[in-house]
């Protein structure tokens, strides 16, 4: 799975979601914190991927960019 | 990649914080009206640290540039004030773990692994640099030993007993704790130290003197990574040692002409523009950085496609200054000073304005302590006839006598500029 990087990229979006979810009325707050924390971590290891999250997971809507650009330096 | 995360980030901007939406309305735009990279670089208006100092003193701390609240701000650290005030600098918990990370692509590139160890020569307050190298350093998962409280001696039998693998230091202070080490009787390169990493001032990359001498006096490979307190560790060392590479998971940059605003050719000397994807507390788009580069966007020899700096910064827009009719930028006066055989690692260059309205560099540097008196006059003419022949403009030069030049643990200040105020741009004053 390790080198299939768009299947990784699926995983670790389900496990962030999952780890979202977890934390709606969730009252118990060091668990809270915990969750919270996984969250941006995860949200990191999206980043880190290059898969197309938002700015961080308080804006995390994936970018509505259509694509392109003229200057070719829109990829890393 | 880079242009969804610009995408993202304008949007963040325009949605929270009351200075962006300002902007977006002050040309008309909506982020969505941005629609490639080059349009961008030319329509989005450049951004600057004067901008946000007015707005900090106008409203502390942070003023209307911020788009987080107060609350959820992880860190504060400021800048040294040496353009005159302090930038304030907001991270999020986010920010400060993405900038951990920007540390940790240099320290990768030479060798050094999570099983390493650090030493902070470095007394923390509230410098953004090196607290951003600690977050850097935990991300890692390496080991943190703290040089917090400890005088030069002090740092020094801390290294001998703690054993780090890994020494950060602004260059200088490095300099200065080989030194303390010679006159201790501590043989530094027998030490545990693998790796000297720098940050803050010109360092390994952008002046090669330097790096001998670094990695003579430790008997260890000397880094860099090249940062703007207020973005990132931006830049870290290319492994071939020559440059470093803007760090594009986490920027987007282009280079300006200084003058006109225009993109500069590849290879071409501009100044670095840059936004950061790692500030989510207070944005910064399209930035300026007044450091001037000569940037390639393409595969290096390392294996790297980041842009590459060669050289690292040349120097700095808003220093750039005209000596006699000549564009002269101190940093390369630096390189040809650090390069002369018989002057110290301690030395000034002096920037007046003559009564004629001309400004005139000179260069005050110390000797050698092995060299004598009688040598101070020859090795003056011949510093000054390298400099007139690199810049084609005469330099005077003056030697003085060892440990008479100010000594500086964090950021040393060797361009020392006594020119009238009023000759000068605001962020040099």
């Amino acid at each position: 799975m390790a080198n299939d990087l768009s299947e990784l990229i699926r995983r670790v979006h389900d496990l962030y979601r999952l780890t979202k979810d977890c934390r709606e009325g969730l009252d118990i707050p060091a668990v809270d914190r915990a969750l919270e924390l996984a969250a941006m971590h995860l949200h990191d290891a999206l980043w880190v991927l290059g898969a197309d999250v938002g700015l961080n997971p308080d804006f995390d809507a994936p970018s509505d960019a259509a694509g392109p650009t003229t200057s070719g330096k829109e990829s890393t | 990649m880079q242009w969804q995360r610009l995408r993202s980030l304008l949007r963040y901007a325009n949605e929270r914080s009351p200075f962006y939406r300002d902007l977006f309305r002050r040309i008309g735009a909506e982020p969505g009206d941005f629609r490639t990279l080059d349009q961008f670089k030319r329509e989005f208006p450049k951004t600057d640290k004067k901008d946000f100092l007015h707005f900090q003193a106008e409203q502390p701390h942070y003023g209307r540039t911020l788009a987080v609240s107060e609350a959820e701000i992880s860190m504060h650290a400021e800048t040294s004030g040496s353009t005159g005030l302090k930038l304030h600098i907001p991270y999020t918990l986010y920010d400060t773990e993405r900038y951990g990370e920007s540390w940790i692509y240099g320290w990768w590139a030479l060798g050094i692994r999570p099983t390493d160890s650090f030493y902070f020569a470095f007394n923390w307050g509230t410098f953004a640099g090196f607290w951003s190298a600690y977050w850097g350093v935990r991300r890692l998962g390496a080991t943190v030993y703290s040089g917090g409280g400890q005088s030069t001696s002090g740092h020094i039998e801390q290294i001998i007993r703690l054993k780090p693998t890994v020494v950060l230091a602004t260059p200088t202070y490095a300099v200065r704790l080989a030194e303390e080490a010679v006159k201790m009787g501590v043989d530094l390169p027998s030490s545990a130290v693998r790796f000297t990493y720098h940050a803050g001032e010109p360092g390994p990359t952008a002046l090669p003197a330097l790096r001998r001498q670094l990695e003579e006096a430790w008997g260890a490979v000397a880094g860099e990574t090249l940062g703007v307190a207020e973005l990132d560790a931006m830049a870290p060392n290319c492994p071939l040692g020559r440059g470093v590479h803007m760090n594009e998971l986490n920027c987007f940059s282009w280079s300006c002409d200084p003058v006109d605003d225009v993109e500069v050719a590849e290879g071409e000397v501009g100044e670095n523009v840059v936004t950061s994807f790692v500030q989510n507390a207070q944005p910064l788009i399209n930035y300026r950085t007044h450091d001037l580069v000569r940037a390639y966007h393409r595969l290096c020899d390392c294996g790297r496609t980041w842009r590459y700096f060669d050289g690292s910064v040349l120097g700095r827009s808003d220093f750039m200054i005209t000596v006699k009719g000549t564009n002269v930028y101190p940093t390369a006066v630096e390189v040809m000073v650090t390069e002369t055989p018989g002057v110290s690692p301690y030395y000034q260059v002096l920037l007046d304005r003559l009564p004629s309205g001309l400004e005139e560099l000179t260069v005050r540097a110390e000797a050698d302590p092995k060299l004598p008196k009688s040598e101070y006059v020859p090795l003056a003419e011949r510093l000054a006839r390298r400099l007139k022949d690199s810049f084609e403009v005469r330099i005077p030069v003056e030697i003085v006598d060892p440990e008479t030049l100010p000594r500086f643990e964090l950021k040393t200040k060797r361009i020392i500029d006594r020119r009238p105020e009023e000759f000068r741009r605001q962020l040099d004053r």
